[in-house]
């Protein structure tokens, strides 16, 4: 005689455990989703503290390569608040072109810096009050915290204050 | 009393009728016809990441190459090609052809980015696209490193 155990599974029971899997499977995949998540949120990370790094060394690259003034006996630094303007020869956007006047500018509102180069840095629309405006600069940094520039003409030294630490830029030192 | 699988190959029991093997093969036809477009665009997926990830390795290395050999390299993409240039004395030319499939669109903005020896890179923008898929690989001026958007 036939019983109810002989028969093998029902459909109802082989549907039910294809549910059981499926929502494991989906379980698992979401697990494996977010480690790739978390890979590319790392590897975002890995970037910033590159770019922080890059800006402290490209600053340091510009005021070491930066114009010393023959008549006013100085070298061409302005700095005040977020605004910082050089005359360097240490060009990002033309590399190896000759003297470019660069431009830093920090966006509070937005927590951005901008920056600018000119390659007629001799003209005489960029003199003392010169700032260029947003919208004809580039984002060079997002999310890049407070900068503040000054820089102490009698010690020729250019202080950076960034991401809570003050840093100095010679542009004789070795 | 219990009869067992296999035990006496007489009549019904002997194993599965036509009609449950076809209802069986019809499931599973009707499952596959569902999923199949969905696992199409999946392994679609995974290739175009792959060759995301192939051209963003490439730039890597040509940073890591310009950095570690304290040389400038200028580069400038042609189809599906980077072709570098590596300044100096003598400028040595190459072509590096990326394993990317032919029906895939790669595009620079501006047309030649420098990668410095000072691990930087002028700002450009790189495009890759594949049918209705598109990334966009922004080169950060401050590390010469990609970014994808």
């Amino acid at each position: 005689m036939r019983t109810l155990t002989d028969r093998g599974f029902t459909l109802l029971e082989v549907m039910v455990a294809m549910v059981m899997l499926t929502m494991l499977a989906s379980m698992v995949y979401s697990v494996l989703h977010a480690g790739i998540g978390l890979a590319e949120k790392g590897e975002a990370r890995l970037v910033e503290l590159q770019q922080e790094q890059g800006l402290i060394a490209l600053l340091q690259r510009q005021v070491r390569s930066c114009r010393y003034g023959e008549v006013s006996k100085k070298i061409d630094i302005m700095a005040e608040g977020g605004l910082l303007k050089i005359i360097t020869r240490a060009s990002v956007l033309f590399p190896g072109g000759g003297l470019v006047l660069a431009v830093y500018r920090y966006d509070s509102d937005h927590n951005r810096i901008y920056y600018l180069e000119k390659r007629d840095y001799y003209s005489a629309d960029y003199g003392e009050d010169y700032v260029p405006d947003y919208s004809e600069m580039m984002v060079l940094l997002e999310d890049s915290g407070e900068v503040e520039f000054t820089y102490d003409d009698e010690e020729d030294t250019l202080h950076l204050k960034y991401l809570g630490q003050e840093i100095e830029f010679r542009p004789w030192s070795g | 009393m219990k009869k067992r699988w296999r035990e006496g190959l007489s009549g019904q029991e002997a194993g599965f009728s036509l009609l449950e093997l076809l209802t069986v093969l019809l499931l599973l036809g009707v499952v596959a016809a569902v999923s199949a477009p969905a696992i199409g665009r999946m392994l679609d997926g995974m290739s175009f990441r792959q060759q995301v990830g192939d051209v963003l390795a490439n730039l890597r290395q040509i940073r890591l190459e310009s950095v570690t050999r304290g040389r400038d390299i200028r580069m400038r993409v042609e189809g599906l090609t980077f072709v570098l240039v590596r300044i100096g004395v003598e400028e040595e030319e190459e072509i590096r052809i990326l394993p990317l499939d032919p029906d895939s669109e790669l595009g620079l903005e501006p047309e030649t980015v420098l990668f410095t020896s000072e691990s930087m890179a002028t700002p450009a923008i790189l495009r890759f696209t594949q049918g209705h898929r598109t990334r966009t690989i922004i080169l950060d001026p401050l590390t010469a490193l990609p970014v994808v958007q």
